[in-house]
């Protein structure tokens, strides 16, 4: 039985796993940062910002190792693991998932790929964690324990895009932007909340092609990771219009795969916003990466 | 060209009924049927996504920006899984996403088949509605098809505009047979502020023959009387009621006297050409009857529900309102008349109804206490046998009468009936109960007693139903299991309880008894008829016997339609 009646934190369960030996743990980049130095220092991180793959990735590696991996996910994304929790429970294979709640509410869905869910976020434990640790392997399948949200300091902070609002976007229909960017005081702006940070180019893409109004979106350019293979698409037109938003440094990672697919690219920062009109008045498909300086 | 799959041109005609056009296609076997039947019809817009869950999301955007619903097709297996992120988000933002997933042979799940899981209701909490379409085998595949699609549809935007799945199972990916796609039946669902109650008037009022038929209510009963009696002035219509419509009138025709004796053969000469039922459940074996004609006649159905009921499989408008509210409406545009054709029909074979001779038997027992009952009384009858008994006699029009026949359960009848009399002080309410249905829920009387509380039970020491449906000739042991036989009497039962207890084995001892019944008194009274299980069925069963018509006209057409009935199963077998 649990006997310690402080709450279970992501660090606290990290920690109680890999006293039973379990040191691979797959998360994304958001989750890790917030991780202390003194649990990144124990066992192996592999992080992947896409919860559909990093579901398969501790999948396969719980198969091929025989022992079980961790995926760490926070609960709006486990719709996108439904898939490798299926493949994984099909192949009878275990690994342990800690999904991070903000909600006490149950999925009904999950209940089709995970027979075996333990919250830990419902006051104290009754569970002997150490035995369930312990004989993971013998649930042949994936196990799940919900653990509540912490504060985090790494939330994505908002940005204006006030220098934004004289541009050639004046002249588009609409406007798709994130909840993240503010100033940006265009007609027709639609604000989607970043919490929706999977599908954003195909839906883009689907919005296109569903009017034959003019669209831009700005998206923040770590969103592109979760959606890479949309631009491999026959709908891809001259109206095609995305702005990228990097606030982290860094530079594109996928130049060659976007001129491979016949779309332009440009790099602009905000010094040389004034450029961004050719882009976005041309008949060509393009994405912008547009540097912004840091606060 | 387009699928010979059924379940797949049902699917198809509804999108084009329902004018979705825009589709999201991934690829993949399992849906094959429907995507090379879509891309080759000039009504659809089709597009080609890979990634099923980049597939769903342009969806989402095609939708945002075209206001309709936009369908996604998959494969079997984890293809399905992929769209989650987009339905949960389609559900969170209210958007119509048409899910379709190809499936296979249920009977393959898990049992070492490839690509498939379980994906019957997969989306769990997040679409409106999710229905699971069969490999259409027989007429009743066919049937359950369309009438689940239209409900999935339907749910795209009814109580909250969302997303809906559709998992249909698929055998033979390959044929492509079938040059024009058939048009299956839709099924319009009305609201009252959003309908075109002129045009239905107008439909109305060109029907030869309009069968009412109102089950089980108790709501409004005085505004719907009023408003099916003009109505029944309006149109070329009979109402047909029975004691738990809870509506009675001159007007008003009670068809169970004649529905629950003949046989279908006869009933073809009664069938409406439009039949419109009300109330949240219809018991009577018209049901029956109705039924061996499906696809005949045309259906409406009025439910605060909205619920689907596609019973005689010709359902073409349901009605989202109050019965009363939908009468009313239709009243206010109608004008016209009945020429009372249908209406003489009906009532000229009601007339003809014969009782036999009645010796002491249930159906006697509830005869007379349907003669003696005060005016104003509640009456609750237990499954089955009282029901329709009471049903053959008459009933004083202010006696409020229910039973449990939405399940057809005898677990809580008597505790039903404590309960609805409870706070009835100032009218005796009746419980008419079988033995086994008492005691069955005889836990119910720890209750404390009311004064105003009436039980008349009927005890033949066994469920006299069995006795009617099955013959006792060939199953002479019917009353160790089936019929539940036993030797109790209620007096060894009611011995402890705060009740007075009256008992009748003959005519006599029942009239005496049930005055006592029917007059005040400071305690609960219980009377206990005891009869025979086996008289009482008979008694029924030459009820409907000297009521079926035996003529040679009868005769030939029962010859015809069992003759029919054998040219189609060649059919199917051929076409097999």
């Amino acid at each position: 039985m649990d006997k310690n009646n402080d709450a279970w934190t992501l660090e606290r369960l990290v920690l109680e796993i890999n006293k039973n030996k379990i040191t691979d743990f797959t998360v994304s980049r958001k989750e890790y940062e917030i991780l202390s130095d003194s649990v990144k220092s124990i066992g192996i991180w592999h992080i992947n910002n896409d919860a559909r793959s990093a579901a398969f990735y501790a999948y396969g590696m719980s198969q091929e190792k025989g022992s079980p991996a961790v995926l760490i996910v926070r609960e709006d994304e486990l719709a996108s693991c439904y898939t490798g929790f299926t493949e994984a429970m099909l192949q009878h294979v275990a690994f342990i998932v800690i999904c991070i709640q903000n909600s006490l509410k149950g999925h009904r869905f999950i209940e089709k790929c995970i027979s075996n869910e333990f919250p830990l976020n419902c006051g104290q434990s009754q569970y002997d964690l150490d035995k369930i640790l312990s004989g993971i392997n013998d649930f042949h399948s994936p196990v799940m324990f919900d653990i509540s949200e912490q504060p985090s300091n790494t939330e994505l902070k908002e940005c204006s895009l006030a220098f934004l609002k004289n541009s050639a976007l004046k002249s588009f229909n609409s406007v798709i932007c994130f909840d993240r960017y503010k100033d940006l005081t265009v007609d027709n702006t639609r604000l989607y909340s970043c919490e929706h940070r999977y599908g954003v180019f195909s839906k883009y893409l689907g919005f296109i092609n569903g009017t034959e109004d003019k669209a831009c979106l700005i998206a923040p350019a770590e969103f592109f990771d979760l959606d890479i293979n949309i631009l491999n698409s026959r709908y891809i037109n001259g109206r095609f219009k995305v702005i990228l938003i990097n606030k982290n440094g860094g530079s594109f990672k996928y130049k060659n795969w976007v001129n491979n697919n016949s779309i332009g690219y440009a790099e602009l920062s905000e010094d040389n916003i004034n450029e961004l009109n050719n882009y976005l008045n041309n008949d060509l498909p393009e994405i912008i990466f547009l540097s912004l300086k840091e606060n | 060209m387009y699928t010979n799959l059924i379940n797949v041109q049902v699917i198809i005609s509804l999108l084009k009924q329902y004018g979705i056009s825009k589709l999201v296609l991934s690829p993949g076997t399992r849906n094959v049927p429907f995507v090379h039947s879509v891309e080759t019809d000039s009504f659809f817009k089709c597009y080609s996504v890979v990634d099923e869950r980049s597939a769903a999301y342009f969806a989402l955007g095609l939708s945002e920006a075209s206001g309709e619903p936009v369908c996604v097709s998959c494969t079997s297996s984890t293809a399905a899984c992929n769209y989650m992120p987009a339905v949960k988000e389609a559900y969170e933002k209210n958007i119509p996403l048409l899910v379709l997933s190809a499936d296979r042979d249920f009977h393959y799940l898990f049992q070492m088949e490839d690509q498939m899981i379980d994906q019957v209701d997969m989306y769990g909490e997040y679409v409106n509605c999710a229905v699971n379409l069969p490999i259409v085998r027989n007429d009743e595949d066919r049937w359950f098809c369309i009438r689940e699609v239209n409900k999935a549809l339907i749910e795209l935007n009814h109580r909250r505009v969302g997303p809906v799945q559709i998992n249909f199972q698929v055998i033979d990916p390959k044929t492509f047979t079938c040059e024009k796609l058939p048009s299956y039946r839709k099924i319009n669902l009305n609201l009252p502020d959003k309908t075109d109650w002129s045009r239905l008037a107008k439909a109305l009022s060109s029907k030869k023959r309009i069968l009412v038929l109102c089950g089980l209510n108790w709501e409004n009963c005085s505004e719907l009387t009023a408003e099916l009696e003009k109505f029944f002035k309006n149109t070329n219509s009979v109402i047909s009621y029975d004691y738990f419509s809870n509506v009675r009138s001159e007007y008003f025709l009670k068809t169970v006297l004649v529905t629950e004796a003949i046989e279908a053969e006869e009933f073809e000469d009664y069938l409406p050409d439009l039949e419109i039922t009300l109330g949240s459940h219809l018991w009577s074996f018209i049901k029956l009857k109705l039924r061996a004609y499906h696809g005949s006649f045309e259906h409406w159905s009025i439910s605060p529900s909205g619920k689907l009921e596609d019973a005689f499989r010709g359902l073409t408008n349901a009605f989202e309102c109050e019965p009363h509210i939908f009468f009313r409406k239709i009243n206010e545009c109608i004008s016209g008349s009945n020429d009372m054709a249908y209406y003489k029909k009906w009532k000229e074979r009601i007339d003809r109804v014969k009782f036999p001779e009645i010796p002491f038997s249930n159906f006697f027992a509830v005869q007379r206490l349907m003669e003696h009952i005060p005016n104003d009384s509640l009456i609750h009858l237990t499954i089955l046998n009282s029901i329709r008994l009471v049903q053959f006699c008459d009933v004083k029009n202010n006696i409020k009468c229910y039973a449990n026949l939405g399940a057809d359960g005898i677990d809580g009848c008597l505790s039903t009936f404590l309960g609805q009399s409870a706070d009835q002080k100032d009218k005796l309410c009746f419980l008419l109960s079988g033995d086994l249905s008492f005691l069955y829920d005889a836990n119910g009387m720890e209750i404390p007693l009311a004064s105003n509380q009436r039980f008349f039970v009927i005890n033949n020491f066994a469920g006299a139903e069995f006795h009617k449906n099955f013959d006792t000739k060939a199953i002479p042991m019917i009353d160790d299991f089936i019929a539940a036989g036993h030797k109790t009497k209620i007096s060894d039962f009611v011995s402890d309880l705060d009740i007075d207890y009256y008992s009748a084995s003959n005519e006599e001892e029942l009239l005496s008894g049930i005055e006592r019944l029917c007059m005040p008194n400071s305690r609960p009274v219980i009377l206990e008829i005891f009869t025979d299980a086996e008289t009482d069925a008979k008694l029924l069963l030459k009820f409907y016997s000297i009521n079926r018509d035996r003529s040679l006209k009868m005769k030939i057409r029962r010859a015809k339609q069992k003759f029919n009935r054998g040219i189609t199963r060649i059919k199917d077998a051929v076409r097999k």
